[in-house]
């Protein structure tokens, strides 16, 4: 079996450095290297989020609602990728009277950027991982929140009273969610003592019990599933999904901090969101669902089956689940979910503890 | 051992030159109408009325200052997890533990008391309040 | 880790029991803010007895720590705790007893001076946890904690002095503060940036040890380092070139706060310079011999002199008693910084003994003429010297106690400021600065002018007609007849006192 981790502090570009007999050890070559591992990276989650972002979301919605959805372009309608993709990036760019415009341009890249960046850490397996610093999981927390930034910006800069709200909704949200999160998140760095993403993983791959001869790992969702349960609810609300989509919410304040968007704007933005979701998926596949391991099939097709179904349980979620009021959304956060997200925390801690002593 | 931040560095900058390069692609191909009726902010296809930078609920304030002193103590929380299984092991199950546990009881004090003068209760503003169909 | 504490063998942070009584006090006023039966309906009774008892404890558990001899050479020695982060030893406790009993007169005169007052919860905890603030300061020995330390008794300080919301004087004063405060305290981060940038260290003694090498030693960016530091600490101690925030503060906020922090603040300010500046500059300074790299003395010497002058001069041309107090309390702190400025004496510890000293004695004058303020607030007077005429005639007894306060405010022999100025004076003859000596005198002087001119208006000018007071209020009163007795108390026991400041300070010059 191929080994998941890699012992270098780059795995993916001294991977590609061994195939080509470089020496990555060469700061320029290994500059030269990163590039072009990050560049393969992010064409891999560009394409899962044209896929999944253009086709797949309405293919599920409609699966919800009973109906067919698009089927005309190519097998499945899946030509309406390259056709949606060309439609979006050749709009007119409206720009709306009085924009604060730094701040109203910047935001889509901020949206979109942030997202992708947070992927540097993530291990896909098999050493397909940008890079493995000593802090990556505080990393990834630190870079996926951003994003709040770059909605704040786009709500307040499109001097459009439901963008407004909607920036300060998304906020709010976020902050409100961001604690437990991080907070379930540190529960879990008790059990693996690192919050290096390998280690995080490694430490997952030891048997908790032994069910008829089927060794069951200790994936933290195992070992841990209230923190697990936990996470995904709070990850809803940080990517932004039913039930926690008062940012956006369509039937109240048209599209929130992204109404006066179009264009190559508009394309960021939704693609940021997708990315964001994705990202929100492949922490939750390293640090509760084992990261790249399973049976049979490779440890990078495991990953993407992982995270994908996280995003299966937003699309799901979506169509689903109602949405929260924004007085319900803060009590929830800050009365239910940060109560236990601490108290969850205390109990790992205590019961590691007298487990350790 | 290489760096790992320049791995970082160049994704950074990848993320960065994908979006850019999506724009430029976008403002060759786009065209440009300009005309005033585009320009307005979308109310619903109405006039837009008055200004945008309206009164908004001071809830928002309230939380975010909240928010301020949770985000720090969890960045004081997260090297106590790294280091706590070591630390039973070195020094006990209670020098690890209820220094933690004073630190989050104090938070918890905090939580409390501003829970209870109402910092995390949504205030509606006395309009809405008026206007709230009683059940 | 296990000190020996009168007979006993316990944990080392037992000497930080003070501190931590002041912050569970804290603690416990939240609770019980916390599960009063409906939104703001505590009881005034409770909240402020339960500050005052906390206050009270941390005074006396300290000054039974320092009679024990805790932390000082005859009993355990400096006691460091976390990796010397906090050091418990004469100096500490010593403030903390200045702090923990200015913090106890205070919340007992809030008693009556919030009657009826919104938010007194609030009030009491911002003010217990400033006092816990401020006796950490007493304690931190890194220049992380003191920062941290520093923070905690700044920030609620700042909503302390906008307490009455509805009040123009108290809001623009609080606004001021926290303006002037944010600024200096981004001065004292940045010094301290740079005197970590130079040392490579934040902890006090490791800082004085990288610093004692001499030669490597970048003189440049720790010279301007020294300089940030020591105007984070003008700050707060309200000294030139950052005092100009004290008059606007203190006049503008409720009187009991006035005299917390003119009182327990200034004093927590000037222990975190002593220690900052006597444990990790003292060879910087040229204190051990040899010449100054960076000559901090001189600086805080001309320092003293001007924020004498500028707050005397400033006090003598008010109209306004309180506002008077309040410069008047700035040129305190000069006479304080006579402390740091004299070193070049023989006997250092005397030098720095005296400067404490006069803080204690400052402690309770300060404090005692602050609440008399809030005591004819209560009665509605007003604030001009010309209200207070034949004020004698409705209270004799808090008038006399206001002339004790002020008497021994301009070094009259009727209370401890007489000996605390003396020995400031003697300290002055013998490092040979005439020039801070002569400004101490003169500006003496000069204050005894302004004082006296309450005193005047009190006693021999006669009352206008409309002068009543109505009300008698029992806990703001005790206040200022404790303060007054303590005043009073520590001219002939100034002696039995003294020594433990000497003790606590020599042990800084090693």
């Amino acid at each position: 079996m191929i080994p998941l981790q890699s012992n270098s502090e780059t795995p993916f570009p001294s991977i590609i450095a061994d195939l080509l007999g470089l020496d990555a050890s060469e700061p320029a070559v290994l500059i030269v290297l990163s590039v072009v591992a990050a560049g393969v990276i992010a064409t891999v989650l560009l394409t899962m989020t044209a896929v999944l972002g253009i086709w797949g979301k309405r293919k599920i919605t409609a699966a919800f609602t009973d109906r067919i959805a698009v089927n005309r372009h190519g097998p499945y309608g899946l030509l309406i990728i390259p056709a949606d993709a060309v439609r979006l990036l050749s709009k007119e760019l409206i720009v709306p009277s009085e924009v604060d415009r730094p701040a109203w341009d910047l935001a889509p890249l901020i949206i979109a950027s942030s997202a992708l960046l947070g992927f540097a850490v993530i291990p896909f397996g098999h050493g397909l991982q940008l890079a493995d610093p000593e802090i990556g999981l505080a990393y990834v927390f630190a870079v996926a929140s951003i994003a709040s930034l770059g909605l704040l910006m786009a709500g307040y800069a499109s001097n459009n009273k439901f963008s407004f709200l909607g920036g300060l909704r998304a906020v709010a949200q976020n902050l409100a969610y961001e604690i437990p999160l991080v907070i379930t998140g540190a529960s879990v760095v008790i059990f693996a003592g690192s919050l290096r993403m390998s280690t995080i993983v490694e430490v997952q791959q030891q048997t908790l019990v032994s069910l008829g001869g089927i060794a069951i790992p200790s994936w933290f969702a195992f070992v841990n599933p209230f923190a697990f349960a936990l996470f995904l609810i709070a990850n809803l609300a940080e990517v932004g999904r039913n039930p926690f989509d008062i940012p956006e919410a369509p039937t109240e304040i048209v599209a929130g901090y992204q109404t006066e968007y179009s264009s190559v704007y508009f394309v960021l933005i939704y693609l940021g969101e997708f990315i964001h979701i994705f990202l929100g998926g492949a922490i939750i596949a390293t640090i509760f669902l084992g990261g790249a391991s399973g049976p049979v099939l490779p440890g990078v097709v495991w990953f993407f089956i992982k995270m994908i179904s996280v995003y299966l349980f937003t699309q799901w979620a979506r169509s689903a689940v109602p949405r929260v009021r924004v007085d319900q959304l803060i009590q929830i956060g800050w009365k239910g979910m940060l109560v236990l997200s601490f108290a969850n925390l205390v109990l790992t801690a205590v019961i590691v503890g007298v487990a350790a002593a | 051992m290489s760096n790992p931040w320049i791995a970082i560095g160049a994704l950074a900058l990848v993320a960065l030159a994908i979006p850019l390069s999506m724009m430029a692609v976008s403002s060759l191909l786009r065209p440009s109408v300009p005309e005033q009726g585009k320009r307005a902010v979308y109310e619903s296809g109405e006039v837009p009325t008055g200004d945008t930078r309206i009164k908004f609920n001071i809830q928002y304030y309230m939380v975010a200052l909240l928010f301020v002193v949770f985000d720090i103590e969890t960045v004081l929380i997260f090297p106590w997890t790294v280091i706590y299984q070591d630390a039973v092991a070195n020094v006990g199950l209670a020098e690890a533990l209820v220094p933690m546990l004073a630190f989050i009881g104090i938070l918890v004090i905090g939580l409390g008391w501003a829970w209870r003068n109402g910092a995390v209760k949504w205030v509606r503003s006395p309009r809405a309040q008026a206007q709230r169909v009683e059940q | 880790m296990v000190v020996d504490i009168a007979g006993f063998q316990v944990a080392d942070w037992v000497a930080l029991v003070p501190s931590l009584i002041l912050g569970v006090t804290a603690m416990l006023l939240f609770i019980v803010d916390s599960i009063e039966p409906r939104p703001g309906t505590s009881s005034n009774t409770v909240l402020a007895g339960l500050s005052t008892l906390g206050a009270l404890g941390a005074f006396l558990v300290a000054g039974y720590f320092l009679v024990l001899g805790v932390g000082q050479p005859r009993g355990t020695g400096a006691v460091d705790l976390f990796n010397g982060q906090l050091v418990v030893d004469g100096m500490s406790l010593f403030f903390v007893v200045i702090v923990g009993s200015v913090t106890a007169l205070v919340t007992l005169a809030s008693y009556d001076y919030l009657e009826g007052q919104e938010y007194q919860a609030e009030y009491y905890g911002l003010v217990i946890m400033a006092a816990t603030g401020m006796s950490l300061m007493a304690s931190a020995n890194s220049l992380a904690t003191i920062f941290v330390s520093l923070e905690l008794s700044s920030l609620p300080s700042y909503a302390l002095v906008a307490f009455l919301k509805k009040n123009r004087g108290s809001v623009e004063g609080g606004l001021k503060y926290l303006l002037v405060g944010a600024l200096s305290s981004s001065v004292l981060v940045y010094g301290i940036s740079l005197v970590y940038a130079a040392s490579g260290s934040l902890q006090l003694n490791a800082v004085a040890d990288a610093l004692a090498g001499g030669s490597s030693v970048p003189v440049g960016i720790l010279g301007v380092g020294i300089i940030m530091v020591l105007l984070g600490f003008a700050f707060k101690t309200a000294s030139v070139p950052f005092h100009f925030w004290a008059p606007e503060a203190y006049e503008g906020a409720p009187a009991p706060v006035s005299a917390f922090l003119s009182s327990a603040s200034k004093a927590a300010g000037f222990v975190v310079a002593f220690r900052v500046f006597l444990t990790a500059f003292p060879e910087v300074g040229g204190l051990a011999g040899g010449d100054p790299m960076v000559d901090w003395v001189t600086a805080v010497t001309v320092l003293a002199v001007v924020t004498m002058t500028v707050g005397n001069f400033a006090a003598a041309t008010q109209e306004k008693v309180k506002r008077m107090l309040a410069y008047s309390s700035v040129g305190h702190a000069g006479y304080a910084l006579i402390g740091l400025a004299a070193l070049n004496a023989p006997d250092q510890g005397f030098v720095l003994g005296a400067s404490m000293m006069h803080l204690l004695v400052y402690g309770f004058m300060n404090t005692g003429a602050f609440l008399f303020i809030a005591l004819t607030e209560h009665w509605g007077i007003g604030r001009t010297f010309q209200d207070f005429n034949g004020l004698s005639t409705q209270a004799p007894l808090a008038c006399a106690a206001m002339t004790v306060f002020l008497f021994s405010l301009a070094g009259l022999p009727i209370g401890g400021g007489f000996i605390s100025k003396l020995y400031l004076l003697a300290a002055t003859a013998q490092a040979g600065s005439w020039l801070l000596g002569a400004a101490l005198i003169v500006n003496s002087a000069l204050s005894l002018f302004y004082y006296s001119r309450v005193v005047k208006a009190m006693w021999i000018e006669d009352p206008s007609a409309d002068l009543e007071v109505d009300s008698y209020p029992s806990s703001l009163y005790a206040a200022v007849v404790i303060a007054a007795f303590v005043t009073f108390a520590l001219l002939p026991a100034f002696g039995l006192l003294s020594p433990s400041a000497f003790d606590a300070a020599s042990v800084l010059f090693g």
